[in-house]
């Protein structure tokens, strides 16, 4: 008997050692993921002069480290009017920034600055997956007040992957929606797995007047890669200006640096319901006056069936096709009107600014 | 006896057991959702004894905060009818002591009707306010009420869990999951949390997965309206229970805390070194405690202070009364100087 209990309190014992040894949490798969990313998001103010008002209005927000060589990602609608943001490091260091590639779909800027032991978030390998865990780091409501205080986490999980249409909000690609509360200033954050990789960069939250709700939703990672090469061609990285030699003169095939200017996105005029049940093809609702899709003889009521050569199934895959497109981009349609087949080709253009009369 | 002792010794083995898994499940946050809800509903077990449920009667005119016109930089806001409750408190003594919100609780209540959970009410008296936490404390004439246990400031760190438990309008515990978001906020006053929090658990306990007590859940904020402006966003703040109990001499007495003002303007370019004074503002605990415009100071209660924003924290957390001692460095020679905080005055830049 007394052997056995003897026995008994050396399991206790042990228990207990190994729980003052495990210390709780030690692990904890939110705090290792925090602890890697957080390094690589960074603050953004951005001050915008209103000569008429006489006034400064600074807007926050926040920005995710891509490359070692300074280049950042935030979103572009914080920025306002200003040309030269100011980016905060972790470690309480301030730089002025310069925009070196915008895409106004995404929402989505690419700064460059110059700034010593910057580390570049790495990309989430693995495909993002529903249900899937994810924490946004940013800084809301500007609630990192000082300059050497840290981040706001918050840590949710994947609702949705799927492309949004919002009145504010023209990227047409498949966006992750999140139920991490993405507030004012964390737009431009990271959002990331739980192996603190970036999963996708937040953008501001989009306002759905059907439900009256907000959803939080970030740009696939993946997404950002084009715009990524863009602003490496406008801004080469410094050591390899600093050590290429000088080009030969004769070589003029050699293009110039160009400042990147992203082609503005094309305009065909018509809007399709992208969600029409029980038809083929892309129903088009109505046709914008002297838009190229009435210039080109598209009508209301017409049920778009092919695409640059492409099967329409829906309406949504419609825009998803037109999406890319630029200024000057050719399109081919067939439409089906009164049951005939009806070719149609246009030529998009520059969406019209809106006017106030 | 023996077997008595083996009973005990089996039983203290299987709670061990169950804590460790306990623990085990909490580390693998994302791996085992079935034991996760285990985890937090052991939590809210374990603290639900202490939180308390508070129904409050306004004073004549006090329960509605008439609606603001729009002045520049902030919007309209509507009349708002202040609740009666209940909304939850937790029990910081056995001898009856509870802490609530100040947004729920606070001066202009004309009686407080406090539920235990074991189903027992009392009137309670309103003792003293933190307004700078947005902290008020109560008493209840009772005996050998149950205390959570507290955590150390040092077990809130960033990424843990963070759960909010309030109670509900039959006295049950709430709970709203989050993480820690940050510490350090509001001056160094709060730990911030996305836990949904909102008028209905401001007062409630912030515990972690073992259901140790972290902190008080708290709109953080002077106003009454600003705790509505931020409810439900993903952003909480409580205020940590060690900081509180440090007051708690005070509150116990019934004072009012606010928070204290030192009187210096600091360099806030400089990054490290200590903070660097800029300018002293007469009448204040800086004055009189005989700091002067390019002193630097580099210590502070014998906590080395290296970037000036440390300063700031530390200084957020004291409250007007308290005295405080600081090292400062005056043409390259080191000085020791004690300053009593006063309250921030009204010409205060």
């Amino acid at each position: 008997m007394r052997h056995r209990l003897a026995l008994f309190a050396c399991v206790g014992l042990a228990v207990l050692v190994f729980c003052a040894s495990a210390a709780p949490e030690a692990t904890n798969p939110f705090a290792d993921a925090i602890r890697t990313a957080s390094p690589s998001v960074v603050k953004v103010t951005a001050a915008t002069r209103s000569l008429a008002m006489g006034t400064v209005q600074v807007s926050i927000a926040s920005g995710v480290v891509l490359s070692s060589d300074g280049l950042i990602a935030t979103s572009l609608s914080a920025l306002g009017q200003s040309k030269r943001p100011t980016v905060m490091l972790a470690d309480g260091s301030q730089v002025v920034a310069a925009i070196v590639a915008t895409d106004p779909k995404m929402d989505i800027a690419i700064l460059k600055i110059t700034a010593p032991g910057l580390r570049a978030l790495e990309f989430s390998t693995s495909t993002p997956r529903v249900g899937q865990w994810v924490i946004g780091i940013g800084n809301p409501f500007g609630l990192s007040q000082t300059r050497t205080d840290p981040l706001s986490v918050t840590v949710g999980v994947i609702s949705a992957i799927h492309p949004i249409q919002a009145a504010d909000y023209s990227y047409g690609g498949p966006l992750i929606v999140s139920d991490v509360i993405i507030n004012p200033g964390a737009n431009g954050g990271a959002l990331v797995d739980l192996d603190g990789r970036l999963v996708g960069l937040c953008i501001k939250e989009i306002r759905s007047k059907a439900t009256n709700t907000e959803l939080s939703v970030a740009v696939p990672a993946g997404d950002l890669s084009p715009l990524l090469d863009m602003a490496r061609k406008t801004s080469p990285a410094p050591a390899e200006t600093e050590i290429a030699p000088a080009r030969p003169p004769d070589n003029t095939t050699a293009p110039l640096p160009v400042p990147a200017r992203p082609t503005p996105s094309g305009y065909l005029g018509a809007y399709i319901i992208d969600d029409a049940k029980a038809t083929t093809g892309a129903y088009v609702e109505h046709v914008v006056p002297g838009s190229p899709a009435a210039d080109a003889g598209l009508k209301e009521g017409d049920v778009v069936t092919t695409f640059n050569g492409k099967q329409v199934p829906n309406g949504r895959q419609l825009l998803q096709q037109l999406d890319p497109l630029v200024v000057g981009a050719r399109v081919e349609m067939t439409v089906l009107r009164d049951k005939k087949e009806v070719k149609i080709a246009a030529t998009l253009t520059r969406t019209p600014r809106s006017v106030l009369k | 006896m023996n077997r008595h002792r083996l009973v005990i010794c089996a039983i203290l083995c299987a709670a061990m057991g169950a804590l460790l898994t306990g623990r085990a499940f909490a580390a693998s946050a994302g791996s085992d959702v079935a034991s996760l809800e285990k985890v937090f509903a052991a939590a809210v077990a374990r603290v639900s004894p202490s939180l308390v449920s508070v129904q409050i009667t306004w004073k004549p005119g006090k329960g509605i905060i008439p609606p603001m016109p729009a002045t520049p930089g902030s919007q309209a806001m509507p009349a708002f009818q202040r609740g009666a409750g209940p909304v939850p408190g937790v029990i910081i003594s056995s001898d009856g002591l509870i802490a609530t919100s100040d947004f729920s609780v606070n001066a202009d209540v004309a009686s407080a009707r406090v539920r235990l959970a074991d189903g027992r009410s009392f009137d309670a008296k309103l003792l003293g306010q933190d307004v700078s936490r947005g902290i008020q404390i109560l008493q209840v004439d009772a005996k050998g009420l149950p205390v959570p246990a507290f955590a150390d400031n040092a077990e809130v760190q960033v990424g843990r869990w963070a759960l909010v438990c309030g109670v509900n309008e039959s006295g049950a515990a709430t709970l709203s999951v989050g993480i820690v978001s940050a510490t350090e906020r509001m001056a160094g006053r709060a730990i911030q949390i996305d836990a949904r929090t909102n008028p209905s658990n401001y007062g409630g306990a912030l515990v972690d997965v073992q259901g140790r007590l972290l902190g008080i859940v708290t709109p953080m904020s002077s106003s009454a309206r600003a705790g509505l402006t931020l409810y439900d966003s993903g952003i909480g703040f409580a205020v940590p229970i060690g900081d509180l109990m440090k007051q708690m001499p005070k509150l116990k007495a019934g004072e009012t805390v606010h928070s204290a003002f030192l009187g210096i303007m600091f360099d806030s370019r400089k990054m490290n070194g200590g903070a660097l004074i800029q300018s002293v503002l007469p009448g204040t605990g800086a004055q009189k405690a005989g700091m002067k415009a390019g002193d630097t100071i580099t210590e502070f209660q014998g906590t080395p202070i290296d970037t000036s924003f440390k300063l700031l924290h530390a200084i957020g957390r004291c409250c007007v009364g308290d005295v405080v001692t600081f090292k400062v460095t005056r043409d390259g020679k080191p000085i020791s100087l004690t300053a009593t905080l006063g309250p921030r005055p009204d010409n205060a830049p």
